[in-house]
């Protein structure tokens, strides 16, 4: 069930309406029968569908961990026992994505040297459907197991809580990655929510429209071009490429920010506060600041439970520039089982290491020159600098084919064709004037969005709070109907499914 | 307590802004739905209208697939016959929309005969695809009947939400709107009641006779097809209503469609209902297959005046109706409308189709009070004695060359125009609509503009019943030129 569907709309007004209806203390649970339902209903033939069980498993197995390990001394001789829980805990999560994400991918790696030395390659021809959302609820059940752990939270006792916790629907299938200290306590005052708060209405309702005008009228129209230029690269020369390239940046950003933007909205609207993932990345200053504004949940993640039990930065600098590496090459391995994946955290890893290496080299010549640090200018070409390595890396993302991506990265360097931006071919890529005209504009309203969301340091909904009534209103009612005027349905709309969903 | 009643007054405040929220995205709902959704002739106009008919006014109902809506001509019938009908007919309609339409038009008129087209029944697709549902499903209320033929036509839950919620067609004609979109009304007949559901095929296609063999075996129609045939019949009994079915005559008819007909004349002939294939009437209808037909399915124009009479003069002599054109209770004035309507249709395209200067002069003299001609002289070096002959005697001279002079012809009656000091000829304001005639060209509303082209006699000729230019042509010698317009 897509979060732009109308199945999903149907669904999400159902269990908003029985959510306020029913006594406050029933709603957690009809939180739980909805999240189930969304996550394991497949059709009336098959009411269950076979990912579910993964799903059921990896709550049941993190639970009983934690509850254990719990009551396990985090000090003295039982310590042992402790990490090996957490340990069984991990194997079991990580081997559950591990089996459904990589098994083929290890195998395709393995096979070229299994037939070199003259054995039989193992066949690669089996089919593994993997459980939507796996990456996202594996990475939720392992930090509250890591949290547990550490003494940062206590176990969860009720076993519906905790199963709640990790298949919340909102967060489920995209994210974000929530975390027990932050979720739990909220659902345990679900009975609390006050039926009709104008604000609380307000903010969910912006961010539901947000999300869904990020992702009908920018990213799945926007997704054209790019769909388009890709698989015709070798037609194209260094503008189209180019242009290519930024509108896939682009149309990601739209894509993932959306879904969770939705997510924050519906989950808004039941009285809960879920993590923001995304805050105008593409006006970070650095890759730093960039990975801090983007997919922030993982990104947080990352840095919790594999860059500070790594060292962190409390270490020498080149131990330092490994963690960094080695965070981002696992950030990479998350996103897919691909070597692209792979080179794209890879290259975020680079950037960051020349970011720190040069960082006193660059203080240094910006002594020497006097340069306004401050100025709009100097923050303008950082910020640029930053778009441009973001967006190389992007294309490594997008292509699978390493060379391919370096073939496509080589032809924009090689092939200028300034004059395309001026002969109206670039109204030949995919969308028409008309199209044009409309992505323009939605374009502009995210630029301002996200700059305001820049300056402020809060959600769309949160700035829409802020706002008088009468603007809210009208932001709700324009984003509403430029979704249902200008959205992007029917055959494409199946193409241009969510991208973050595949992860 | 003060406070008990603060929260109260909170909430109902809330409450109160909610609801009025709502309330304003459904009227702004409502405005948007009216703009963008799918317009057209096919199915959508002629349910949509049917709702705009006098209550209990239609004697003669008609539905099917577009043979109903092309073939059996409405102002004919009111014309020749005074029957009172209306087509509710769609592009290859299955016979489960024809059931649920048959009964959403049942809730206010009383016919007096039905009219089955059978078409469906030589149709094999069991479910109908998104061209299909739009057209026979969109135009109607939203109610129980719509749910079920939107259900009765899709395969799974998906397709019933999908047709359902509708929007997604709606959104993708932001690029095409226009102001007939917007205006609820611009005088357009096939906006409001006079509208009967049927419209003419204004082209010609010569094609074969069609070549069958009369005794073939009938061949039964699909099960889904058969299922809802059977209830369309079983629905007329029930209600009382007189029903004929009958076969449309088809250019593309063969001995394939001739065994599904031949079963459905089966089933008919159970429930006693009268069945006729009018493809066994070619001779008697008076059929040319050279001029007859739109295309290999379709009558045009012609066509369907010679069929319209031949079944007129069929179903009034089988069925008990009346002729109402002498009503004076005004509840039939609307198909005099129509008839109107489907005659100026005609007579524009013929106009249109015209490149014989003398036909066309013949023609132009002799529209009806409802045209305006416009006729504009700046160069007579190219004038016939022909041209000058015709325009000499509607008192339009050339004999002389002279300066650009404009004329109107309107009701036999030349007005020789004369412009003001901004260049403005004629300028007539008819509903919503603008029409101008200036030194610089004839406007229509914002969006249309003819610049004169400053050779020869240039003439416009503009439709005032149907609100729009039926003609623009420029006369060149002995030939006539046809602009754009």
């Amino acid at each position: 069930m897509l979060f732009n569907s109308l199945q999903f709309l149907l669904f999400f007004v159902v269990v908003i309406v029985v959510f306020y209806v029913l006594p406050p203390r029933v709603r957690v649970w009809w939180i739980l029968i909805a999240s189930l339902f969304f996550y394991c209903y497949e059709s009336p033939e098959k009411p269950i569908s076979d990912q579910s069980k993964y799903l059921l498993l990896a709550i049941a197995v993190s639970w009983i961990t934690g509850l254990i390990m719990d009551v396990i001394p985090s000090e003295g001789r039982l310590k042992i026992l402790r990490t090996a829980l957490l340990i069984e805990g991990l194997v079991t999560d990580f081997g559950m994505l591990c089996y459904f994400k990589y098994t083929k991918f290890i195998i395709e790696l393995i096979n070229p040297s299994i037939v070199e030395k003259g054995g039989e390659a193992i066949s690669t021809d089996f089919n593994l459907l993997m459980p939507l959302g796996i990456s996202f609820f594996i990475f939720t059940s392992t930090g509250y197991l890591f949290d547990v752990y550490r003494g940062k939270t206590r176990a969860e006792k009720n076993p519906l809580y905790y199963a709640l916790f990790t298949c919340f629907f909102p967060c489920i299938m995209s994210g974000p990655i929530e975390r027990a200290d932050h979720l739990i306590p909220q659902l345990k005052k679900l009975h609390e929510v006050k039926v009709i708060s104008a604000d609380r209405m307000a903010n969910g309702v912006s961010l539901l429209v947000w999300g869904l005008f990020a992702k009908m009228v920018i990213a799945d129209r926007i997704a054209m071009i790019v769909d388009n230029v890709y698989a015709h690269y070798y037609l194209y020369g260094s503008v189209e490429l180019i242009f290519a390239s930024v509108c896939y940046s682009i149309q990601i950003y739209c894509d993932f920010m959306s879904y969770s933007s939705i997510a924050l909205g519906c989950a808004k609207l039941m009285g809960i506060d879920v993590f923001d993932n995304f805050n105008a990345p593409y006006l970070s200053q650095s890759v730093q600041e960039f990975w801090r504004r983007w997919h922030i949940s993982l990104s947080s993640w990352l840095k919790d439970y594999v860059y500070i039990p790594l060292g962190g930065s409390r270490c020498s600098k080149l131990r330092k520039y490994l963690n960094v590496m080695i965070t981002f090459l696992v950030s990479g391995i998350w996103h897919g089982a691909g070597l692209n994946f792979i080179i794209w955290g890879g290259i975020h890893g680079i950037f960051q290491v020349i970011d720190g290496m040069t960082s006193p080299l660059r203080k240094k010549f910006n002594e020497l020159t006097h340069a306004k640090t401050d100025s709009f200018g100097y923050r303008f070409g950082r910020g640029l600098v930053t778009f441009i390595c973001v967006d190389i890396a992007w294309v490594y993302f997008r292509i699978t084919d390493f060379h391919l991506a370096n073939e496509i990265l080589r032809r924009m360097i090689s092939k200028p064709d300034l004059w395309v931006l001026f002969n109206d071919g670039l109204y030949t890529l995919g969308l028409n004037r008309k199209e044009f005209n409309v992505l323009f504009i939605a374009l502009i309203i995210l630029v301002v969005m996200d700059i305001a969301r820049k300056k402020t340091e809060k959600s769309v909904g949160d700035i829409m709070v802020a706002q008088p009534w009468w603007f809210r209103w009208a932001f709700i009612i324009i984003m509403l109907f430029a979704v249902l005027t200008f959205g992007i349905y029917g055959p494409a709309f199946d193409a241009a499914n969510f991208i973050y969903l595949q992860f | 307590m003060k406070n008990i009643l603060i929260n109260i007054l909170k909430s109902l405040k809330n409450i109160v802004r909610l609801a009025a929220f709502v309330l304003v995205v459904a009227l702004l709902l409502n405005i948007w739905i009216g703009w963008f959704k799918p317009k057209g002739f096919d199915g959508l106009h002629s349910m949509e209208n049917f709702y705009n008919q006098p209550e209990n006014s239609i004697d003669l109902l008609c539905v099917g697939s577009s043979h109903t809506f092309i073939d059996i001509n409405t102002g004919l019938m009111w014309d020749k016959f005074g029957i009172p009908s209306y087509v509710l007919g769609a592009s290859l309609q299955p016979f489960w929309h024809t059931y649920y339409n048959l009964r959403e038009a049942t809730k206010t008129q009383t016919p007096r005969l039905v009219v089955l087209e059978a078409l469906a029944a030589h149709l094999t697709d069991d479910y109908s695809n998104r061209g299909v549902t739009i057209n026979n499903v969109y135009g109607m209320h939203w109610n129980m009947n719509k749910l079920e033929s939107i259900r009765a036509g899709v395969t799974d839950t998906d397709g019933l939400l999908d047709y359902g919620m509708l929007f997604e067609e709606y959104h993708n004609r932001y690029a095409e709107l226009d102001m007939s979109d917007v205006a609820s009304d611009l005088g357009d007949v096939v906006k409001n009641e006079n509208f009967k559901g049927f419209y003419d095929y204004l082209r010609t296609e010569h094609i074969p006779r069609p070549e069958f063999d009369s005794d073939v075996d009938p061949i039964p129609m699909t099960n889904k097809q058969e299922y809802y045939y059977r209830m369309i019949i079983e629905f007329c009994q029930e209600e009382d209503i007189p029903l004929l079915i009958m076969v449309s005559p088809d250019g593309g008819y063969d001995n394939h469609a001739r065994e599904n007909y031949l079963y459905a004349g089966e089933i008919a002939a159970e429930y006693g209902v009268p069945f006729i294939d009018f493809n066994d009437y070619y001779d008697e209808i008076g059929l040319d297959f050279d001029e007859d037909f739109g295309d290999i399915g379709h009558l045009n124009h012609i066509g369907n005046r010679k069929f319209t009479t031949f079944f007129g003069n069929y179903i009034v002599s089988n069925f008990d109706l009346v002729d109402r054109r002498g009503d004076t209770t005004g509840i039939y004035d609307s198909w005099d409308e129509n008839r109107k309507y489907l005659e100026t249709r005609v007579e524009n395209y013929l106009l249109q189709d015209t490149y014989d200067i003398s036909d066309y002069y013949d023609m132009l003299f002799d529209l009806s009070d409802d045209y305006e001609v416009f006729v504009t002289i700046s160069d007579i070096t190219y004038v016939t004695d022909e041209t000058r002959a015709y325009l000499g005697i509607n008192g339009i001279p050339c004999s002389r060359p002279y300066d650009e002079r404009r004329w109107m012809i309107r009701s036999g009656i030349t007005t020789v125009l004369t412009s003001d000091d901004n260049g403005l000829y004629y300028e007539e304001f008819t509903g919503s609509h603008h029409l101008a005639v200036s030194s610089e060209g004839l406007y229509f509303d914002s969006h249309k503009r003819l610049d004169w082209e400053r050779v020869g006699v240039e003439i416009v000729v503009f439709d005032r019943y149907n609100q729009l230019i039926a003609d623009n042509v420029v006369m060149v010698g002995d030939e006539v030129w046809r602009l754009d317009f």
